[in-house]
């Protein structure tokens, strides 16, 4: 198979590739060769002058495009090697296969993509409110019934749930005292607070709606826990997080 | 089970609203049978989703059930707001999710294989957005975490259970047989022509 000047790849230089063999896979198919039947040869030439127009344009080429240009390059140079009739050559995967398994294995979830995509766009055709603020007519029983230690993402994202809950039910105030607070005084406003009641929920120690506040708090209880001065604990995923120290 | 109960569920999905109510928290609270559970549920399910002067839904996800708009009246709702914000993955999210889903679960590493890129920013983006969790750790050479699928995944996706994704694909067997179709058309086609040549003789 040779390459006319004319179908030298001019890549549109809009289109999004998600990495080497995504890049791969587009020239494959833009020179209408089936998947099996490609050659190594021309698709290394392809590949290498597809990432020189890049370097052109000054694109930062991460080190995995790089990686790909080796290894085909490599390749290349094992298939012009002439062909030894040794038994030890007998169990070298052949490197062409490889590349197809790769290949095709990639393809697989490229092709169901868009099955997600719309079953991403299908959800999103309907709504739902967020959780309705019952602290007013609600007593902050927490059952430790079943406890187990959150991670760090889990703890974001009750912060952000709490963030998001207090945004509607606190009134926006016209003028807001700034009370700046350290981590450091957080930390003993916390401690303060749990020498006094046994535990303390967080939602208790939120009671400001501003993001630094809100920042520091969450600094605070981290450092609190790898000091290990408190315990933190949740009943069920998302729920308020129940600090108490430790003993 | 009591009416007063079945009418105080469907009070109780109002309030939980987007955070959803699980079938166990159902069953520890109404203290009823599953098997009463569920025809509760289908019950309430019916009066709005078939009901079209209704303009909520009960919808399933996962194991969670929450009350929903109805998408007919999207455009309604998007003219009053204006702008509703729309939120998308990106391509690269929806491979790595993609790979996860399938596999799950599964390491980083096994993950960037397949993928021929690096996918860590990916995954800590899909992490936060509480669409992957971490889930253990291989055992192997330096115990990499596993990752898999939260139950948000199944609510972001609309789907009830992970078996609703659709069958992977396989490129190979596709592209192979239709070669081996081509190839069969003209060596018959071919076959023919000799014959017809041999007859002419």
């Amino acid at each position: 198979m040779t390459i006319h000047k004319s179908e030298q790849p001019y890549i549109i230089h809009s289109e999004q590739f998600e990495g080497p063999l995504d890049i791969l896979l587009h020239l494959i198919q833009k020179s209408k060769v089936d998947i099996m039947d490609i050659s190594i040869s021309d698709i290394t030439e392809q590949y290498i002058t597809y990432l020189d127009s890049l370097k052109n344009l000054n694109l930062e080429i991460a080190s995995d495009y790089l990686l790909m240009s080796a290894r085909l390059i490599e390749m290349k140079s094992r298939l012009l090697l002439p062909k030894n009739k040794n038994l030890e050559d007998a169990d070298e995967i052949d490197p062409r296969e490889e590349l197809i398994q790769r290949l095709l294995e990639y393809k697989k979830y490229k092709d169901v993509i868009s099955d997600f995509r719309e079953f991403e766009d299908i959800r999103q055709q309907v709504y739902s409110k967020p959780f309705s603020d019952v602290s007013e007519w609600v007593q902050n029983q927490t059952l430790l019934t079943d406890t187990h230690k959150p991670n760090v993402y889990q703890l974001v994202k009750v912060f952000e749930k709490m963030y998001q809950r207090k945004r509607q039910t606190t009134f926006q105030a016209v003028t807001i005292e700034r009370q700046e607070i350290t981590m450091e005084e957080q930390i003993l406003v916390i401690e303060t607070k749990l020498k006094k009641q046994e535990k303390t929920l967080l939602s208790e120690i939120l009671f400001e709606k501003e993001i630094p506040y809100i920042v520091t708090t969450f600094l605070a209880l981290l450092q609190l826990a790898r000091t290990q001065k408190i315990h933190i604990l949740q009943v069920e995923n998302f729920d308020d997080i129940i600090m108490e120290l430790r003993k | 089970m009591n009416i007063k109960n079945i009418t105080a569920i469907e009070g109780l999905l109002f309030l939980v609203g987007d955070d959803g109510i699980e079938i166990e928290q159902l069953l520890t609270v109404c203290s009823q049978s599953q098997q009463d559970l569920d025809v509760a549920l289908s019950k309430l399910k019916a009066k709005f989703n078939d009901d079209d002067a209704s303009a909520l839904q009960l919808k399933r996800f996962g194991t969670q059930y929450k009350l929903t708009t109805k998408s007919i009246h999207k455009g309604f709702y998007e003219h009053f707001f204006s702008t509703i914000k729309v939120q998308q993955l990106s391509n690269a999210a929806l491979e790595v999710l993609a790979i996860i889903a399938y596999n799950h679960p599964i390491t980083r590493a096994a993950i960037e294989d397949i993928r021929g890129v690096n996918s860590d920013g990916v995954l800590r983006k899909l992490l936060m957005f509480d669409l992957v969790t971490e889930y253990g750790r291989e055992q192997s050479p330096g115990n990499p975490v596993l990752f898999s699928i939260t139950p948000y995944f199944l609510d972001y996706f609309g789907l009830h259970c992970i078996e609703e994704l659709p069958k992977l694909k396989n490129a190979s067997m596709l592209e192979i047989s239709d070669d081996i179709d081509i190839f069969m058309t003209k060596y018959q086609e071919q076959k023919e022509s000799e014959q017809l040549a041999l007859h002419h003789d």
